[in-house]
């Protein structure tokens, strides 16, 4: 593929214009102030590559967890094949290597006209504000799913607490026992995840409770990522184990009946794992961004990722608005664009008015079988839009060498984000 | 962080340790410049004729090339927070972004934490022949063909040389 160079700087040179990119006119010797919050996939990463790419620009990164613990890998525990100490990673790094201001406090509002950011402790003033607030969950779209019912039916879709609690309920039930996961309609933190724990569970039943089973509900009309590779795991290795039930949304949920019902059926099971309807993270409506029709995800454009609803306020991640994959990958490739035009911008420059992104997920099927989804993004000027690049797809079969990729791409993410 | 200037580059084009640039980088930040992936080089501003128009491009030298005229003048620093000049190219930047997307897998600044190759350090030859045996298929791989056919010969070109540049 030839890139028409000079014709996409016209476009683009124009377009940076007509939008008004602030160019910061400095008072004196003020170091630029960035505050991110966030401190995942998205936020880290961004507070690291601005650090590496300016030291002259201050960045405060706030999150109201102490360590990160990765989504992904986080299955893997689900099946005994790991721990949670080995998904759980520090910020020490960005403090020492990279002196990013890491500070643990939970954000409680933040002001977009006089720029700053409240937590529970501090306030903290920015030029500009990045947010990867991730997901929350939306709850009241299951019946019963309360705040009560959440006590024993978990969702483990934040690791943590929930992926050993989980963990915990599979590993303490009956042989014979049947578990029932739900899964939401698209658009859903990390695409082909809801298998990928269907296919691990599945694993660890059929080594250590060979009578139980497993049913997916699924609320889409069919496998949404990885098809041909996920049912191939469930026909093969799987066919004892594993049910497969697309169009089957979770409306409802009775906790002390443990019962998921769709609209055509109640299920009674011994461990219901429920993943609800999600949207942008509640920080995302403190600043005013999550201004889609239905006030679900954050629109911004894809040069800088700055919000389309409020300036010097960017956002990345799972809380975007856009047809990329809500992937911890992508979330990183996001904070690299973002931290580049955040550079760019705050020393009176343009960003790169051409970005491109990519995404690789590996899915694990079994102790020693992986498989991925692969593909690259570009903005085109013409339409403002990301488009799929050709070449992207997944994996051949389910493949013991990707198994060792898979392991080594999560240890690459890790320190890419954190060290 | 090394920055130079105008005022450097002038003096250093002057200097017969330039007769002979060591290696080219095709696209850099103007204005400061953070050289993080550079250890031991320092870049200097020089202006180039590309299609009939005068450009800036950047020309990386080793840092003990420049050491001597840098010392004997003193560049003075650019004060922190103040505006550079434009860039001459507004995809300057393009280069060092998609290079830090293949980070995600082959660690910050190519340098591989597991199975993953490292890229740091590949001769850049060796690294734009590699990509296009991924894109024609002649190399077999489990996901680099498909990465490798979304990028274009000139992008290919940029990753090579910043990978080249780091010291594994
Ligand atoms: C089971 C599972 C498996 C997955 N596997 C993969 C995989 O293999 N590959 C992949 O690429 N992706 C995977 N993902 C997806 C990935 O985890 C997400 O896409 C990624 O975490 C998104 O990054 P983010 O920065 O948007 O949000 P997060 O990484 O969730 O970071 C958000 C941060 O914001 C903080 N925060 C939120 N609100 C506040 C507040 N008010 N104050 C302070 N801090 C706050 C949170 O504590 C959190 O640390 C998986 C997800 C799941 C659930």
């Amino acid at each position: 593929m030839t890139m028409q160079r000079r014709d996409f700087l016209k476009v683009s040179a124009a377009g940076l214009a007509a939008a008004g990119f602030p160019l910061r006119a400095h008072a004196g010797a003020a170091k630029a102030k960035v505050v991110i919050v966030g401190a995942g996939f998205g936020g880290a990463t961004a507070a690291k590559y601005i650090r590496m790419w300016d030291p002259n620009i201050e960045v405060t990164l706030i999150d109201r967890e102490p360590k990160f613990v990765s989504c992904p890998m986080s299955n893997l525990v689900l099946a005994g094949l790991k721990t949670l100490d080995d998904i759980t990673k520090t910020y020490d790094a960005l403090k020492t290597t990279y002196g990013v201001n890491v500070v643990v406090d939970s954000v409680t509002a933040i002001d977009t006209d006089k720029r700053t950011v409240k937590t529970m402790n501090g306030s903290f003033a920015y030029d500009r504000l990045i947010l990867s607030p991730g997901i929350d969950f939306r709850f009241d779209q299951i019946e019963g799913y309360d705040a009560k019912a959440q006590q024993r039916i978990l969702h483990a879709w934040k690791a943590g607490e929930q992926t050993l609690k989980l963990r915990q309920q599979v590993e303490s039930m009956k042989d014979g026992g049947l578990i029932v996961v739900g899964m939401p309609l698209a658009p859903y933190r990390c695409p082909p995840g809801p298998y990928e724990r269907v296919c691990l569970i599945a694993n660890y039943l059929k080594r250590a409770k060979p009578k139980s089973k497993i049913i997916m509900l699924d609320a889409n009309p069919d496998v949404v990522s990885k098809k041909p590779l996920f049912m191939k795991a469930w026909n093969t290795l799987y066919s004892d184990w594993v049910e497969y039930r697309p169009n089957s949304k979770v409306v409802k949920v009775d906790a002390e009946g443990m019962i998921a019902s769709t609209e055509f059926e109640d299920l009674k099971a011994d461990v219901i794992n429920v993943i609800p309807p999600q949207r942008a993270g509640h920080v995302a409506e403190l600043a005013g961004i999550r201004t889609d029709s239905n006030g679900v995800w954050c629109p911004a454009n894809f040069v800088t990722y700055e919000s389309k609803a409020k300036p010097n306020v960017h956002v990345i991640g799972d809380a975007l608005l856009s047809n990329f994959p809500k992937s911890g990958h992508m979330a990183n490739n996001m904070g690299k664009v973002c931290a580049n035009a955040v550079v760019e911008l705050l020393n009176g420059r343009q960003p790169d008015p051409v970005p491109v992104v990519s995404n690789t997920c590996y899915s694990a099927v079994s102790e020693d079988r992986a498989i991925h989804v692969a593909t690259v993004f570009r903005y085109d000027p013409a339409k403002d839009q990301m488009t799929a690049q050709p070449g992207g797809g997944i994996s051949s079969d389910l493949s013991e060498e990707e198994a060792i990729y898979a392991e080594a791409w999560a240890e690459g993410i890790w320190s890419d984000t954190f060290l | 962080m090394i920055r130079t200037t105008a005022l450097l580059a002038t003096l250093l084009l002057a200097s017969p340790a330039l007769s002979n640039p060591v290696a080219m980088p095709t696209r850099m930040p103007a204005g400061p410049v953070s050289l993080d992936a550079f250890k031991g080089w320092v870049a200097v501003p020089v202006a180039v004729m590309i299609n009939g128009q005068i450009t800036t491009q950047w020309m990386l030298v080793p840092a003990q090339a420049v050491a001597g005229v840098a010392a004997a003048t003193p560049a003075p620093a650019v004060e922190a927070g103040a505006p550079a000049a434009p860039p001459a190219d507004p995809a300057a930047t393009h280069g060092r972004v998609i290079a830090a997307t293949c980070a995600s897998c082959h660690g910050t600044h190519g340098i591989s934490h597991g199975a993953i190759p490292g890229l740091a350090g590949l001769e850049k030859a060796y690294f734009v022949k590699q990509m296009k045996a991924f894109q024609d298929g002649s190399r077999p791989a489990t996901v680099m063909h498909q990465h490798a056919k979304a990028y274009s010969d000139d992008e290919i070109e940029q990753m090579a040389a910043i990978f080249a540049a780091v010291k594994p």
